[in-house]
């Protein structure tokens, strides 16, 4: 018993410092968000409780609320989808035994070391001015492209277009999944006379369908979460089209001090991701499955 | 064996604290003994405002050995954010920049400022009567303005000497508006204004108190203007954005600046507004450039435009050396020495004394001189007693719904919206 409590006592003094970390810069905040969220707090003044006043604004005041709530919406059934099948597409083709095929999965691995950072929205948003590279390269052909970020029809598919270039780790996963599925399998099957496409859709996908889960799961909550890139090229602009519901958070956090407000949306945020990901879960016996229980 | 190999970790984990904790306390014992007092530094600007204030707390910190200064100092953009967190968490900066339009956010809690009549030696001297008035919240002088802004029109001279079209030096709207058409006649290539939603922002605002000769918000936290005002001013930018008056909405929406429009920077536009503080930014185009005042409704009684020193100093009131942060402000604001190196980088200085040294030293250009001129010909009183972002917000999305070609509403709608959730907003201020 004795030793037990030491061998305790030595794993908590390794992960003091993860733990340390974790209980002030994560579940403290978490849990002061959900007190404050019935306050009125507005960082210059002590928080005034007020009740289910924030929650109640909302849903019945805040137009911006279901407005951002939609755009992300839209934001998260663009970007998911398109960066899953880009990423699985480029699993698929970097899966072949070619020469220099590590240089290849490094270089396409690349863009999501920058991740979504200040620098590559910056230069996003130079690409896709309307004096850009990409309105000057369609130009050259004679065509003139429309202003990708200035007009509200095209910001929101421009700026999930950024999301989609990070396929790097979702790639990373279908390609280490890919790798999983027997040669067995493929050989029976084109013995069997199988073309390519039924042999992806008979085997390779339901092979693979534990990663697509995972996948799906992670990018949508991370989607949902999008901030820097649409705050650094549009400012949720123009017209409040691309305007995110993390950015509706910080304008109203840290730009109308409304901190109350701010950690009441910061919580609904919350139980929409557990809801989604609940939803994924119970659907996800319908259409997952493991080779465990394929053999 | 295990047992063994437990003790051998947890001695290592042990001696690795041991380690940290006297690093940590020799480090405060360091900075103890070496008696020098650190004191923070804030403001936002440009590149050469950054050059000229870090030089001066250089200059600072060799005159006064025993005082460090850390300057912080960013651009515009977030600039408020990170302070006013920072104050509230009771980590903000010992000395800093602050603009009166501020003042509303902390009408009920102006305890986080020092007050700077009872800062003890504080050099007050050298500070017209009126930056006290314009520095004072309640009772308390939080703040002192540090120089003369206000913001005037910006044109090309170059395009304009070319198409044979003279600016008036005091334009109305109307003749604003027909200098446009008759440049626009002569080559319909040319653009009349661009700007940032700011800067589309700002010209509402100036008509509309013009208009109604009240001020944009008054001191009771109201509009000096009806909804059927706006929607007329509305009406007026939605036609000028559809005829070629000002820039297309789509191009300049995103802009942080006017400048940053290709239009501009290639000559094609005849108009556009600045700061005073910023004209040096406009003087190294490929064409010449003039300032006039802006347009005004004929027999306005107020201009509606951001006149007078709204940049201040301010010492945060938990700082933990007064003294020294009081020593910084005396060298930064009424030293010759101060003067001369900050220059005119937060426009011409309020103080007399900081004036009176520019002058000596030939350091007040010809082109600040006209920008004054224009300050003065502009200056009609207050233009607003509040100017809160998120009001300033929803006029931006007022504009952009008659401005964008695919905003798609009305000016009538768009100034309902506005009037209806802004008149929320301003209840706050009550």
């Amino acid at each position: 018993m004795s030793s037990l409590s030491k061998h305790n006592r030595v794993a908590y003094l390794y992960i003091a410092p993860w733990l340390l970390g974790f209980v002030c810069l994560t579940l403290i905040p978490f849990i002061s968000t959900l007190a404050f969220s019935f306050t009125d707090y507005s960082v210059l003044r002590p928080p005034r409780f007020v009740g289910l006043e924030n929650y109640i604004k909302m849903f019945t005041e805040d137009d911006l609320f279901p407005k951002s709530l939609w755009v992300t919406t839209k934001y998260v059934f663009i970007s998911v989808p398109l960066k899953l099948a880009f990423a699985l597409l480029v699993a698929i083709v970097l899966n072949k035994k070619l020469k220099g095929i590590g240089i290849y999965r490094t270089l396409y691995y690349l863009p999501s070391i920058f991740g979504g950072s200040v620098a590559l929205s910056i230069l996003w948003r130079m690409l896709f001015m309307g004096d850009g590279l990409i309105n000057r390269l369609l130009a050259t052909f004679g065509l003139m492209g429309p202003d990708w970020l200035g007009d509200q029809r095209y910001s929101l598919i421009t700026i999930s277009l950024l999301q989609v270039w990070q396929f790097g780790s979702s790639m990373v996963l279908f390609l280490a999944g890919l790798k999983q599925v027997p040669d067995y399998l493929y050989d029976a099957a084109r013995i069997d006379g199988a073309g390519k496409l039924r042999i992806f859709r008979s085997i390779t996908f339901p092979l693979i369908t534990p990663i697509v889960f995972f996948n799906l799961v992670m990018q949508t909550v991370n989607a949902f979460q999008t901030f820097t890139t649409a705050f650094v090229i549009t400012a949720g602009g123009p017209l409040h089209s691309t305007y995110l519901y993390a950015i509706l958070l910080y304008d109203n956090a840290f730009k109308y001090f409304k901190m109350g407000y701010a950690s009441a949306l910061s919580w609904v945020l919350f139980v929409i991701l557990m809801a989604i990901t609940g939803l994924l879960f119970k659907s996800s016996s319908s259409w997952l499955h493991y080779m465990d229980s394929e053999n | 064996m295990i047992a063994k190999r437990l003790r051998a970790a947890s001695g290592f984990a042990r001696a690795v604290a041991l380690v940290v904790l006297c690093f940590a306390v020799a480090g405060a014992a360091f900075a103890q003994a070496s008696g020098k007092q650190t004191i923070r530094l804030a403001w936002w600007g440009g590149e050469t405002r950054h050059k000229a204030t870090v030089a001066a707390a250089e200059a600072f910190m060799k005159q006064y050995p025993d005082i460090i200064v850390k300057t912080e100092y960013q651009g515009f953009e977030g600039y408020y954010d990170k302070l006013i967190t920072q104050l509230a968490a009771g980590t903000g900066p010992d000395l800093f920049q602050f603009i009166i339009a501020w003042f509303g956010d902390f009408q009920k809690s102006p305890e986080m400022f020092a007050d700077l009549r009872k800062v003890p030696g504080l050099d007050l001297s050298g500070w017209p009567q009126t930056s006290f008035e314009y520095g004072t919240l309640g009772n308390k002088l939080i703040g002192l303005p540090l120089g003369a802004n206000g913001r005037v029109l910006v044109y090309n001279k170059t395009l304009a000497d070319r198409l044979g079209i003279s600016i008036d030096k005091y334009l109305t709207w109307e003749t604003f508006a027909k200098a446009i058409k008759a440049a626009k006649a002569k080559d319909p290539s040319v653009i009349g204004y661009s700007g940032t939603m700011d800067q589309y922002g700002y010209p509402l605002i100036s008509y509309l108190v013009q208009k109604t000769g009240k001020p944009y918000i008054s001191q009771a936290a109201e509009f000096g203007f009806t909804e059927k005002d706006i929607a007329e001013g509305l009406e007026m930018f939605k036609e000028w954005f559809s005829d070629g008056t000002f820039q297309s909405l789509e191009k300049t929406v995103l802009l942080k600046a006017s400048w940053s429009d290709p239009d501009w920077l290639n000559g094609k536009v005849l108009f556009s507004e600045t700061p005073v503080t910023q004209i040096p930014q406009h003087l190294n185009y490929g064409f010449k450039v003039g300032f006039t005042r802006y347009p005004f409704v004929e027999g306005a009684k107020l201009s509606g435009v951001e006149v007078g020193p709204n940049m201040m100093f301010c010492i945060n009131a938990k700082t933990k050396a007064m003294d020294a942060t009081v020593k910084l402000a005396n060298f930064l604001y009424t030293s010759p020495e101060g003067a001369k190196l900050m220059a005119l980088e937060r426009g011409v200085p309020t103080n007399k004394k900081g004036y009176e040294v520019l002058v000596k030293n030939g350091m007040i250009d010809d082109v600040t001189k006209v920008a004054m001129k224009l300050i003065d010909d502009t200056d009609t009183g207050k233009f607003s007693y509040y100017d809160p972002v998120e009001v300033r917000d929803l006029l931006h999305t007022a504009i952009q719904q008659v401005g964008l070609k695919s905003g798609g509403t009305s000016a009538d709608t768009a100034a309902k919206e506005f009037f209806a959730k802004a008149t929320k907003v301003l209840k706050n201020f009550k």
